[in-house]
């Protein structure tokens, strides 16, 4: 039996309606009135997952494995692509992969439930081969050399094996060469039946729609429910960093950097851990935004440029601060953000910043609703059926936050000590 | 809306001469707000000056001294943002200068009566018309040096995307001397050499001189609009806007072919072709169409043939700009796969001129087109853009509904058509000497020194 709940935010004047599909299938749904209709069917299986147990039994994947399922359920018996398919109804149809899900979404502006309908039907229909798999080896193949070539990824890829020593996260999305040779039809089907169940996926909706319809079309593919079993295997952190600092060389004009302060407190509880989540982004910007003096004196000495970045990710198994750009002298400038966090937690933070940047988050937030991409985007990171949140519970959570909650937020949490510097240097 | 038309012309507003204010009164977005395009024709001394010169006038100013003054005042308009780009369309280099906030509807009741939109306008008009200037009357050495060696960097940093190096030094061969190919970023040599006095004359010469449009999205009256405005030009006096270059298409050369080593893993190939067409040509929608068919899309032939089919490469498309006719051929591939993926690319273009397109091929292109169209009005920047390209380019806007329906009705006979029009004539190869992993690895704590 389908379960439907609706939510009002009179304050953003926005509707959202959340659907317990009898499949498992979690769904949220924002009403807009745009040309725009957006669907992002999801499934929460990532670059991560390299170990689970099912039925007893223990699983290890080869790197990669997610990100080459993605590639392959686009495909079809008949040899058509499920992309060429939706693009033929009008719409534009994409995937991603990142560490902790993979995200198959559609944009379109006629004939959103034959393309929701499709979506659902080949993210839920495996269909591989050892032909098929063989040939888009070569594919991800150069992928993964692209991805090698590009500076900005290296760097970053490079800062998460500093900064971990077990965590998965530290995995290359899309696998090596290596690893993604070992991959076969077998433990793609597999994968597909331990993962690719309704239960562990959610579908997010935005655009000018009927809800009756949403779940009129969901229920005509997804009759029945499918329960999630799997289970993740995670060793455990050291608490410390692996590596203080890793530099590689390529092809650039400058040093580029990034930064890392590993994070290993982080909260079960999803409201909890997005309110420490936007708590530490607040942070970085009442520190090191443009509007902070930080940011002038650096820019002054020529230790940043203006593509300088500041922000905390954060998920369920790893959360970190990063600040990444380019600069003259990236050991240098890591010395100095060491310092200046020592220095603010030392003494009670600018109410007048906090404010401000809290006036930045709440506007960010709002904006954010002119877009359908973006809401079905949003809907990813805040809308649950386990946790029984919806969007609008964000605006609850900033207002939760005040500056006493970042003080002592940060002396718990952020040591600076625990941090990795990755450069990548000219060649 | 009149005739289609977003920003018609019974709705614009004189601000000044020549300059108007083109208004859409409408509350569908929580975060609106302004646009100001500055145009004036491409040179290959001056746009790079004014390029550098904006950059400097951007740091600070009379009233808002460091960027960190400029970003604090627009933060505490609830993000009120200010953000600025710069763009080649046709022969023409455009200034983009956005100032957005969110809509009052949205903000806490104790500041409701904020005038978001007045008060982010302080900093534009500021910057413009309020340099800080020294005790000589010229911009502080300070920021001139400053942004000279960052805008230097950024012409170093265009080795740190393989992909956007050979984009550019593609087109460098594809448009060769011609204006429209103009680097509007310069090059070292140029950077250095320009004098403070140059810099500081040149946004005399950039206020008096661009042509000016504002355009405005959002629930405030277009008199307020312009009441709030209409100061920056009695700031800036009596003007004489130079008139934007009229649009051409970018004509072929003889072909070229370079290729450049750089210590990479994965080869990239550029193709550089003219068409001949630019936007509001009769056979724009037509070229449009061809593009998307060639490459623009997952069901199209370089993304069918050369990727999937041949296992080729993780990406192969092609880019058009309406603006000058210049179409760009990319993707990635192993560099012993460069002559098959070069014979396959050609033949797919051969097909398009032969006339060997599917009517599946011709439906999926045009409903992509379309489905792109159809979104032109879903976010502010865009529908801004989308109007002040065709006016600039052609004088005469035409609807996004007109837009469709021009692309609906383009046959197989005015694709071919377009298709023999096609010419190639560059193609750069960047590729590697090895083909293992480019990158070492070392280990050190970074806090010895």
């Amino acid at each position: 039996m389908n379960k439907i709940i609706k939510f009002v935010s009179e304050q953003l004047s926005e509707t959202t309606y959340h659907i317990y599909h009898k499949s498992g299938l979690f769904i949220s749904y924002v009403p807009k009135k745009k040309a725009a209709f957006q669907a992002v069917l999801y499934v929460n299986f990532g670059g991560r997952h390299e170990r689970y147990s099912i039925n007893g039994e223990d699983v290890t994947l080869p790197m990669g494995c997610a990100h080459f399922l993605e590639h392959k359920m686009f495909d079809n018996p008949d040899g058509k692509s499920s992309d060429a398919i939706i693009t033929s109804l009008g719409g534009y149809c994409n995937a991603f992969t990142s560490s902790t899900k993979t995200a198959y979404y559609f944009s379109t502006t006629e004939n959103f439930y034959e393309c929701l309908s499709h979506l659902i039907k080949f993210v839920t229909t495996p269909y591989f081969t050892e032909q098929s798999v063989e040939k888009e080896v070569g594919i991800i193949a150069e992928e993964i050399r692209g991805c090698v070539d590009d500076p900005y990824d290296r760097c970053h890829i490079n800062l998460l094996s500093a900064m971990y020593h077990k965590n998965t996260a530290k995995n290359e999305i899309c696998g090596t060469e290596e690893s993604i040779s070992r991959i076969t039809p077998e433990i793609l089907y597999k994968c597909c039946e331990h993962f690719y169940t309704p239960e562990n996926m959610s579908l997010c909706i935005s655009g000018d729609l009927d809800v009756d319809k949403i779940v009129e079309t969901v229920d005509a593919v997804l009759p029945n429910f499918s329960k999630f079993d799997a289970r993740e295997i995670n060793e455990t952190e050291p608490q410390s960093v692996a590596s203080k600092f890793v530099s590689a060389q390529m092809p650039l004009g400058k040093p580029i950097f990034c930064i890392g302060i590993k994070i290993n407190d982080i909260p079960t509880d999803k409201r909890e851990r997005l309110k420490q989540s936007a708590a530490l982004d607040i942070f970085c910007r009442m520190i090191f935004s443009q509007s902070e003096n930080f940011y002038l004196d650096m820019l002054d000495k020529k230790l940043i440029s203006h593509n300088f970045d500041a922000g905390a990710s954060t998920t369920k198994t790893f959360s970190y601060v990063s600040f990444s750009g380019e600069s003259d002298d990236p050991k240098k400038l890591a010395r100095y953000i060491r310092q200046k966090i020592r220095e603010v937690k030392q003494k009670p933070l600018d109410a007048v910043a906090f404010e401000r940047e809290l006036r930045c988050d709440y506007a960010s937030f709002v904006s954010d609703f002119d877009s359908t991409e973006d809401i079905s985007f949003m809907l990813m990171s805040y809308a649950s059926g386990k946790d029984e949140m919806n969007i609008f519970e964000y605006l609850d959570i900033l207002n939760s936050i005040d500056i006493e909650y970042i003080e002592q937020l940060i002396k718990r949490v952020l040591n600076e000590e625990n941090m990795s510097l990755s450069v990548i240097y000219p060649t | 809306m009149k005739d289609g038309l977003f920003f018609c012309d019974e709705h614009k507003t004189e601000l000044s001469h020549g300059s108007y204010l083109y208004y859409c009164n409408t509350d569908q977005y929580k975060r609106s707000g302004l646009d100001i395009f500055f145009t004036l024709p491409m040179d290959k001394y001056n746009s790079p000056l004014i390029r550098l010169m904006f950059a400097v006038i951007c740091r600070g100013s009379k009233n808002f001294p460091t960027i960190t003054h400029i970003s604090k005042h627009l933060d505490n308009l609830y993000d009120s943002s200010f953000y600025t780009r710069d763009y080649r369309i046709g022969a023409n280099h455009v200034f983009r200068l956005s100032c957005y906030t969110i809509d009052n509807k949205y903000l806490p009741q104790k500041h409701k009566d904020l005038d978001l939109i007045a008060e982010s306008f302080k900093v534009v008009r500021d910057i413009l018309t309020c340099p800080l200037l020294d005790s000589q009357g010229l911009l502080t050495k300070k920021y001139v040096e400053s942004e000279r060696e960052f805008t230097i960097d950024n012409i170093r940093a265009r080795l740190n995307s393989p992909k956007a190096y050979s984009s550019i030094r593609c087109s460098e061969m594809l448009f060769g001397d011609q204006i429209e190919g103009t680097n509007i970023e310069g090059t070292e040599e140029l950077l250095r050499n320009y004098t403070r006095e140059e810099i500081t004359a040149a946004r005399e010469y950039f206020l008096k001189n661009s042509a000016i449009d504002v355009y405005y999205v959002g629930t405030h009256t277009s008199e307020r609009v312009a009441e709030i405005v209409r100061p920056l030009f009695e700031d800036i006096g009596e003007r004489t806007p130079i008139l934007p270059a009229q649009k051409r298409p970018v004509s072929p050369v003889t072909l070229s072919q370079k290729q450049e080593e750089f210590n990479l893993s994965q080869g990239i190939l550029k193709l550089g072709l003219t068409c001949g067409t630019v936007i509001g040509d009769r056979d724009s929608a037509a070229i449009l169409l061809y593009n998307e068919i060639l490459g623009g899309s997952a069901a199209s032939k370089l993304f069918v043939k050369v990727r999937e089919e041949n296992s080729l490469c993780y990406y192969c498309d092609s880019r058009i700009d309406m603006c000058t006719g210049a179409l760009i051929i990319s993707c990635g591939i192993k560099p012993e796969n460069k002559d098959r993926a070069l014979e396959s690319i050609l033949l797919q273009i051969e097909e398009m001129k032969r006339g060997n397109i599917t009517d599946e091929e011709i439906q999926c292109a045009k409903k992509s087109i379309v489905n792109g169209l159809n979104q032109v009005t879903d976010t502010v920047s865009a529908l801004s853009l989308s109007d002040f390209r065709y006016r600039i380019l052609t004088d005469k806007p035409i609807s996004v509904e007109q837009r469709k329906k021009d692309i609906l009705a383009v046959t197989r006979k005015q694709l071919t058509e377009v298709a023999e029009k096609v010419n190639l004539c560059s193609v750069f190869f960047l590729t590697s000497s090895e083909t293992q992993d480019a990158t070492q690895y070392d280990t050190e704590d970074f806090d010895d020194e």
